[in-house]
């Protein structure tokens, strides 16, 4: 009897040993970054949110991976670029100083549309930039920065597609969007008899489109520039059926985002001023949209 | 209708991208093999056990886990992982996808290998722990040096085949944001628009790690395990490996 | 799949369950005839069927299921396959895909069990003046029946788990119930709870079904 007890405790001994192997073993992308070695590193103050992520080393922000123009994981680099992405690298800079390979702070965090909220709500991520429309319903749950971009939601058919002219003429047809999006909100508003077929993202969606397996994609009108981009047989049509301006979304503060959402509006708000923005409107909407803008 | 895209898997900065995956994959599967063994092996010693306070807790975890679907594990962990364990290290404390991965396929992969396991002890005659323990070994000895090391070597087959299961297994961690193979064919295919030549490299590159592992755990032989040992062994293969 | 999520939340469960149980069946029904068949192709005398047969066993049972149900799902149509309409499409790739991957299994204990009955046996039933369809009813099938039984029913409760990868094609089954109503309320524990109350009251019930037809076979042998 004495005898099994002892038998669990070697047994539970070596579960420690071993699991610590285990650990040990683990893949080495999961470190936490080294600390910034530059000079130019911002201060903060000790309560700041900002604070601990730069003691941390490491920023962690939600963002998509296959979403062209704004956030997208290139199979040719592995990195991220897009948008989104450089808007978020410019916020970083503004934790980690105007480091070379900012990348090397930041921990990109997967999102799809659904899970873009609980991803802020699990302190999965720092912030979200992903394509994030601000509504009333949102802030109840987390909090939004200022306005970024600004879009509205349209819809893409096939080039040969001549029945689909108005967001009422989905009405009875098949429609692709994201699940948890407003563009589904928007959709069920504004054409209640659509029928709704709902993906992760979006270029599943095309991917229906193009096996006619919906009649039409309908989300925020630069998402679907950068599908047209992707496929040329497709075409935008109809007018902006809702406004999206797009926000960085951040956990609501309980004490422990001090001074977050100031931050980041600071750094938006500069953004604006000093052409930055402008630069990455250039270098990513301009090639899909044709227009230039200097500010949301 | 649409370009062919074949002519990428000759490009090396996508094999790159493919391999970063698999390194991914192989990593989960390694890591959450090695331990769940080491709590498989602690449920199994205590689902063994004489004392009803010790066994049925072991009872308990093992047949409620293998009778889950492990993606079910994976993605409850994905979501909640973090905060599940904030009462333990701290309010800061950060689960990452890789872990939160590695901790739903372990805790899903040691009740199985418990069960493996302790088939495994149960199929060796009496005659074997009697004689040991009238050679004058401990309980704790004899299982250290007699039972378990047959009793292990018996099972060796029964987990390759497991280890197969987890590297199938580990492609249900794509989605919670694990950049393994099949995620990183996911990227590719929703960029390229070539679902078929994405998906079947993918499944070429499982099959061909998987069909080595089970050719080699099948040149095994079980050794002569009796009867029950060897209905015990095929249900869990069948029961929870066929993920 | 739209009407499924203007549902409110308390139907996602009940109808979740419908799914999974539909899948549940569907695709065992169909796993136990092409298995079958698969497992009649691997004993047969013609080579090429028996390469076949073998090839398909060692192609489905070494790649992920979830690869299996994407090339379904998203690559089928571009090669000209189209599983149904567009409003069957998820539920058909979810079948055909649990049916391919869980025959792979069937096929290899058919096989088991109709090479595990002694030859001696087959001839002494012959010899004894038995035709060989009374053979075959008396002597060689209540032994594989009895040899496949239970192992076919742990593949069962496989297939019930694995119903869960469905979810990952949009079928709004159970795990995507859980996940739904997740996202709406973030209470995970109680989301997800539920659900694994929900599998466990189908696995488990199975689960002993099967060990006590285990405990039963070995006992007659």
């Amino acid at each position: 009897m004495r005898g099994t007890l002892r038998a669990i405790a070697i047994a539970i001994t070596a579960t420690f040993v071993a699991a610590a192997c285990g650990g040990g073993a683990g893949p080495g992308t999961q470190a936490t970054g080294t600390p910034a070695a530059t000079a130019a590193k911002p201060k903060f103050e000790l309560a700041h949110y900002a604070y601990g992520i730069q003691t941390k080393g490491k920023i962690r922000i939600g963002t998509r991976e296959d979403n062209i123009p704004f956030g997208r994981k290139d199979p040719a680099t592995n990195k991220f670029e897009g948008f989104d992405i450089d808007i978020a690298r410019e916020i970083a800079k503004g934790i980690f100083g105007n480091v070379a390979d900012i990348d090397q702070h930041i921990e990109y965090v997967p999102v799809v549309s659904a899970t873009r909220i609980p991803t802020l709500q699990e302190g999965k991520a720092d912030f979200v930039i992903a394509t994030f429309t601000i509504n009333e319903d949102r802030k109840k749950q987390i909090d939004f920065s200022d306005v970024y971009f600004n879009t509205g939601q349209r819809i893409l058919v096939k080039k040969d597609n001549s029945t689909i002219k108005e967001v009422a003429d989905l009405n009875g047809k098949r429609v692709c969007s994201a699940k948890g999006s407003t563009s589904e909100v928007n959709i069920r508003r504004e054409a209640p008899q659509a029928i709704l077929e709902l993906q992760d993202t979006y270029p599943p969606c095309l991917i229906l489109l193009q096996q006619g397996r919906v009649d039409a994609v309908s989300t925020d009108e630069t998402i679907l520039f950068g599908l047209v981009k992707q496929d040329p047989n497709t075409k935008i049509v109809g007018r902006y059926f809702s406004a999206e301006p797009y926000g960085i979304g951040i956990k609501k503060d309980t004490g422990d985002r001090v001074g977050f959402a100031a931050f980041i509006n600071s750094q938006l708000t500069a953004m604006f001023s000093d052409g930055r923005w402008a630069k990455i409107y250039k270098a990513h909407i301009t090639p899909v949209s044709g227009d230039e803008k200097t500010k949301p | 209708m649409r370009p062919d895209t074949w002519w990428m898997f000759t490009d090396p900065a996508i094999l790159r991208f493919f391999g970063n995956g698999l390194l991914e994959t192989l990593s989960l599967s390694v890591v959450s093999v090695i331990l769940s063994f080491v709590v498989a092996l602690v449920f199994a010693l205590m689902r063994l056990s004489t004392r009803p306070w010790v066994r049925y807790p072991a009872v308990l975890y093992i047949e409620t886990i293998r009778a889950l679907p492990v993606l079910l594990l994976i993605v409850y962990f994905g979501i909640k992982g973090s905060a599940l364990f904030r009462p333990v290290f701290g309010p800061d404390f950060e689960l990452s996808r890789y872990w939160a991965g590695v901790l739903g396929l372990s805790l899903y992969t040691s009740a199985v290998l418990a069960e493996i396991i302790r088939a495994g002890i149960l199929s060796l005659p009496r005659g074997q722990t009697e004689a040991a323990r009238a050679l004058g070994l401990s309980y704790p000895q004899s299982m250290r040096h007699v039972i378990l090391p047959q009793a292990l070597r018996l099972m060796v087959p029964a987990m390759m085949s497991q280890l197969t299961t987890v590297i199938k297994d580990t492609s249900l961690v794509g989605t919670i944001g694990v950049f393994e193979l099949l995620r990183q064919g996911r990227v590719i295919f929703t960029q390229y628009f070539n679902p078929i030549e994405v998906f079947l490299f993918v499944a070429v590159v499982y099959f061909v790690i998987c069909f080595v592992l089970s050719q080699a755990s099948r040149r095994l032989e079980l050794g002569r395990a009796p009867p029950e040992a060897r209905v015990k062994m095929q249900e869990v293969e069948l029961r929870d490996g066929a993920a | 799949m739209g009407i499924i999520l203007e549902y409110p939340e308390q139907y996602l469960y009940p109808y979740g369950l419908f799914i999974t149980l539909q899948l549940s069946v569907v695709s065992l029904l169909g796993s136990l005839v092409l298995g079958t068949l698969i497992a009649l192709f691997r004993v047969g005398p013609l080579a090429p069927l028996r390469w076949i047969g073998g090839g398909y066993v060692e192609f489905f049972r070494n790649t992920p299921l979830l690869v299996q149900l994407f090339f379904l799902y998203f690559a089928t149509p571009y090669v000209g396959i189209y599983l149904g309409s567009n409003e069957s499409f998820a539920f058909n790739a979810a079948v055909l895909g649990l049916t391919l991957y869980h025959a792979a299994y069937v096929a290899e204990v058919v096989r088991g069990g109709l090479l595990g009955v002694d030859k001696g046996q087959i001839e002494a039933a012959r010899s004894l003046g038995l035709s060989y369809a009374g053979m075959l009813r008396y002597v060689q099938l209540p032994q594989t029946f009895r040899m496949v039984v239970p192992p076919l029913g742990n593949i069962g409760i496989a297939l019930v788990k694995n119903t869960s990868l469905a979810a990952t094609i949009g079928l709004a089954d159970l795990l995507f119930a859980a996940e739904i109503v997740e996202s709406r309320t973030f209470r995970a524990e109680e989301a997800f709870g539920a659900v694994a109350l929900l599998y466990l009251t189908l696995t488990v019930p199975l689960g002993i079904l099967v060990n006590w037809l285990e405990r039963r076979m070995l006992l007659v042998r």
